[in-house]
Parts: structure tokens; C-alpha cells; sequence
């Protein structure tokens, strides 16, 4: 096959493919649901074949438009409508709570305590008694929200920290 | 909705860029299949022995009993092909004719193949 129809076709699909993805949205990889996981795989596996010329350039074109347009059509009804987020994200999930694991939690997302520790550890959290909630968002990251005096001290506490210091010198 | 209209509006402008390059510019190799890869798909749909997806490499319709008896006779002879090789040996502005060689640890065959051009490159089974 001659490299110059090969550089065509992967200009054209190289062009097409940024146009899709500026246009489904600002997110980042780093954001992306399971669901936009999956929308990848395919658009990789639906690219494979236009590169190679083993279906033409219109017939991939109709592929990647369509899945792009569902997607898009999927996140724009979702921002919309609540219920429907819900039904295509899920709903973010408490799986620790004033320093307990939520076993109901847990069980609905398939994790182990070890798994929670894991995530935990991966937020700087060692202790969980500092944790007042830990929440498993829909992009699958933890949020967590830590009791008051877990958190690090800041310019507001400063005149309280000073009283201490004094009445401790005194 | 913006969105919507220029993701719908790329897809359309790559759908006539294809049929442009092919009305107005006779491509027959880059924006569609060239007739070695025409014949080495339906060749493997046929091996694979998936009737619905090889008919949509025919220019006609045959009935999936001549798929059948084309795949059967592949078996006897080549038994499970591990290597396809499409080769082109004839090629006019709507016509080309392709040779597919199946290998295996069997044997080796070579089936050639007719195809006309329509839009795209269509096998045409006698």
C-alpha cells in the first residue's frame, strides 16, 4: 500500500477525530466516566480499520459521527435533567463515615476496606478518625471531608493559636 | 445544540470529501478500500464463516448456501488458513481482478476474484 494514501487517510481521520473531541467537551482524561472509556476503545478499534483502508473513509465517518453524536446528545440531556444524570452516572456514595467504613457503601461499589485504605492513603489520609465523610464521586474519584480539627491550620486560626501560645508561656 | 449541528456538519463534510475524491477525482484507493482489501475481507468473513457481514462485499446478493459451498471448499483444500495474501493482478478504471492466497500448515490455494467499482469496490461472485 502506498505511504502517501496512508498519510491522506490518516490526516483526514487525524482532523476529524480533534474536531469530535473538542466538540464532546472540556473534560480530561483524568475526568472521563467508564462510559467515555468505552466510546475510546471503540473509536480506536473503528480507526485501526480506516487506516488500513479495510472500510472507507464515509463508512467511518458514519461510525465515529454517530457514537460522538450519542455521546454528546447523552451529556446534554444528563446536564439537563437530573434523573437522567443520575441513571447515566450514578450517584456519588458515602463508604466512610465520622471515622467508620460504610459497609452498605463499600458493598455497592465492590470495595474492601483495603481497597478504601488504599484510596484513603492516596488523599494523605492515615488516620480515619479524621475523616467526617469520604464519598465515592461518579468519575470514581474520593472526595473527602475531614473533621474540623483534622484539618491544617490556617491564617484565620492564628489568633486562636496565639492565645494558646501566650497562656501556655504564662 | 451547537455542538450537536458541527459534530453532525464533520461527519457530513467527511462523508462528501469521500465522495467527492471518488465522483469528481476517480480515487479508487484512498478514501475507499482498494480491491486487495475488499478481497482479503470478504475472504476472511467467508473462512469465519459469517454470511451477513461477506454479502456486504458482493456486488450481488448470492444465497449463503454458495457462501457455504465456497468455504467448505476452502476447508477441504487449505484447511484452516493461517496467512491471506491478496495480490492484484488486473485493474481498470471499474474493474480489477484480485488473486487471495490462503496458506496453512495443509497446503496453500489461490482464489481470484472479480470486482467492479460502484461507489465502492464490490466483488462480483460468477
Amino acid at each position: 500500500m502506498e505511504l502517501w494514501r496512508i498519510v491522506v487517510r490518516a490526516l483526514a481521520a487525524y482532523v476529524y477525530l480533534l474536531v469530535m473531541t473538542r466538540m464532546s467537551g472540556k473534560r480530561v482524561v483524568g475526568e472521563a466516566t467508564p462510559f467515555d472509556f468505552v466510546v475510546a476503545l471503540i473509536v480506536g478499534d473503528v480507526i485501526d480499520d480506516a487506516l488500513w483502508a479495510e472500510v472507507s473513509m464515509a463508512k467511518f465517518a458514519g461510525a465515529c459521527g454517530s457514537l460522538f453524536l450519542c455521546d454528546i446528545i447523552t451529556k446534554l440531556v444528563a446536564f439537563h435533567s437530573r434523573p437522567f444524570f443520575l441513571l447515566v452516572h450514578g450517584r456519588p456514595r458515602v463508604i466512610l463515615r465520622n471515622g467508620a467504613a460504610d459497609g452498605r457503601g463499600l458493598r455497592a461499589e465492590q470495595l474492601t476496606e483495603g481497597d478504601l485504605a488504599h484510596l484513603l492513603r492516596l488523599e494523605g489520609v492515615d488516620d480515619w478518625r479524621d475523616v467526617r465523610v469520604a464519598m465515592l464521586e461518579e468519575d470514581h474519584g474520593l472526595s473527602v471531608l475531614k473533621c474540623d480539627g483534622a484539618e491544617p491550620v490556617q491564617k484565620k486560626d492564628a489568633p486562636r493559636v496565639r492565645k494558646m501560645l501566650r497562656w501556655r508561656a504564662s | 445544540m451547537a455542538r450537536v449541528v458541527a459534530v453532525a456538519a464533520a461527519t457530513a463534510l467527511l462523508i462528501g470529501m469521500t465522495a467527492l475524491a471518488v465522483r469528481q477525482f476517480d480515487d479508487r484507493d484512498t478514501f475507499v478500500p482498494p480491491p486487495v482489501a475488499v478481497a482479503e475481507g470478504f475472504v476472511r468473513e467467508v473462512v469465519e464463516k459469517r454470511w451477513a457481514r461477506a454479502q456486504t462485499y458482493l456486488a450481488q446478493e448470492v444465497s449463503e448456501e454458495k457462501l457455504r459451498e465456497l468455504q467448505q471448499g476452502i476447508e477441504e483444500r487449505v484447511g484452516e488458513p493461517t496467512k491471506l495474501e491478496a495480490e492484484e493482478l488486473s485493474r481498470g478504471d471499474d474493474e480489477a481482478l484480485v488473486n487471495v492466497r490462503l496458506s496453512s500448515e495443509k497446503g496453500s490455494e489461490a482464489v481470484a476474484f472479480g470486482l467492479t467499482f460502484d461507489t465502492e469496490w464490490k466483488i462480483d461472485l460468477p
